[in-house]
């Protein structure tokens, strides 16, 4: 009786800890991304969209307007900010070269091309260089 | 399997509705509303048809917003939108396209985005990247066939001359201006017509032998006499020239 409930706990254990393990594995083949910056979807909306990421480049033409929206999710906290989409905002350091509207959903602008140069815009801690070329 | 053959049969019907429309409108790039090209020349003139090889009777905007634009030529374009604040649109680069109440004017090559804004220009509503090209020459067609791949196009005597089918029967045609890839160009332009020969063309009542007309809209030839004649279009912005036999059976 005794040899019997040893052989059950034991069995037990066995179980318990071949479930930790195959929880520790599938976690490690999970990526998760922790990135702190905020990634961008840049739609050109003509059927090419790419995703860029914190200080990457976005290339545009003069004349050209491309939407981008904040990859984050709605509540996310980031610099300990909440990231509500309508609280981020886009800054922009040269507004000869790029122009901005913010798009008619929050969350989202449209930027367009003005002249040859570069820009930097920065969202929610994230910054994208603007390549602007004629 | 039944409910598979009705789900193919909606979306292929669907599909043919969707092509059918999409020359002459387009659902912005933002999804906020449908941006539209207009013909804006006079009344009863019609959008042309390009599924339809039979409807020839009006010849209108030559812009359909999948094409390209001409540069130094206007399109009636508008914006539509089931939001009340979202007013006509503007171009992020106004050397290259100017808007006016009836619509654009290109200056420039290359492609320029109409951003549709809300009233207080807060806001972008919506999106459409016009391109535009120059002109590098004019081509002149039998308006039955201008836009339609068909017989018209195909014989080769009437890719290269024009018929008038017997003295006193009338023939339409129209001037189209391509890009240097051949591809036809968009927008509205005046250009010159001059014919010689037997050849003359009826215009607005009267028989002359040059004149002065909107690109988009079609010039009757006529002509009392059996003969061989030459017309000719010319391009009053760029002076760039079309020319073509015009044989009189």
């Amino acid at each position: 009786m005794t040899l019997h409930l040893m052989e059950v706990t034991v069995d037990r254990w066995i179980r318990t800890a071949l479930f930790f393990c195959i929880l520790v594995f599938v976690g490690s083949c999970i990526s998760v991304d922790v990135s702190p910056y905020p990634r961008l979807r840049v739609d050109d909306g003509e059927g090419h969209h790419d995703i860029v990421y914190h200080e990457d480049i976005i290339e545009i033409n003069s004349g050209e307007a491309v939407r981008i929206e904040v990859l984050v999710e709605e509540g996310t906290q980031l610099y300990g900010r909440s990231l509500d989409q309508g609280e981020l905002s886009l800054d922009i350091d040269n507004e000869a070269v790029v122009g901005v509207f913010p798009h008619w959903v929050d969350g989202m602008w449209v930027i367009y091309g003005i002249e040859e140069g570069t820009a930097v815009i920065e969202i929610a801690g994230g910054r994208f260089e603007i390549e602007v070329s004629d | 399997m039944k409910s598979k053959y009705l789900i193919s049969v909606f979306l292929l019907l669907t599909a043919a509705c969707d092509s059918g429309d999409s020359a002459t409108t387009a659902v912005g790039e933002l999804g906020r509303g449908v941006f539209h090209s207009a013909c804006q020349v006079s009344p009863g003139h019609f959008i042309w048809d390009f599924d339809s090889s039979e409807n020839v009777e009006t010849v209108c905007p030559i812009y359909m917003l999948d094409m390209r634009l001409a540069v130094g030529s206007t399109a009636g374009v508008y914006y539509e939108s089931d939001a009340y604040s979202c007013m006509p649109f503007m171009a992020v680069a106004p050397d290259r396209i100017a808007i006016e109440d009836d619509g654009i004017t290109v200056m420039e090559a290359g492609v320029t985005a109409l951003v549709a804004t809300t009233e207080d220009y807060s806001r972008a509503c919506d999106l459409l990247h016009v391109h535009a090209d120059l002109v590098d020459r004019i081509d002149i067609k039998d308006a039955a066939f201008a836009f339609i791949e068909g017989p018209g196009n195909a014989d080769e005597e009437n890719a290269s001359t024009l018929v008038i089918p017997g003295s006193g029967s009338p023939l339409e045609i129209i001037a189209v201006t391509l890009a240097s890839d051949g591809e036809p160009l968009g927008g509205r332009r005046i250009v010159e017509w001059e014919v010689e020969g037997p050849v003359m063309i009826q215009w607005e009542g009267q028989v002359k032998k040059l004149s002065n007309a909107d690109i988009t809209v079609p010039v009757t030839l006529v002509s009392t006499e059996i003969g061989d004649g030459w017309i000719t279009v010319r391009d009053t912005l760029t002076g760039i020239e079309g020319r073509k036999r015009v044989l009189v059976r």
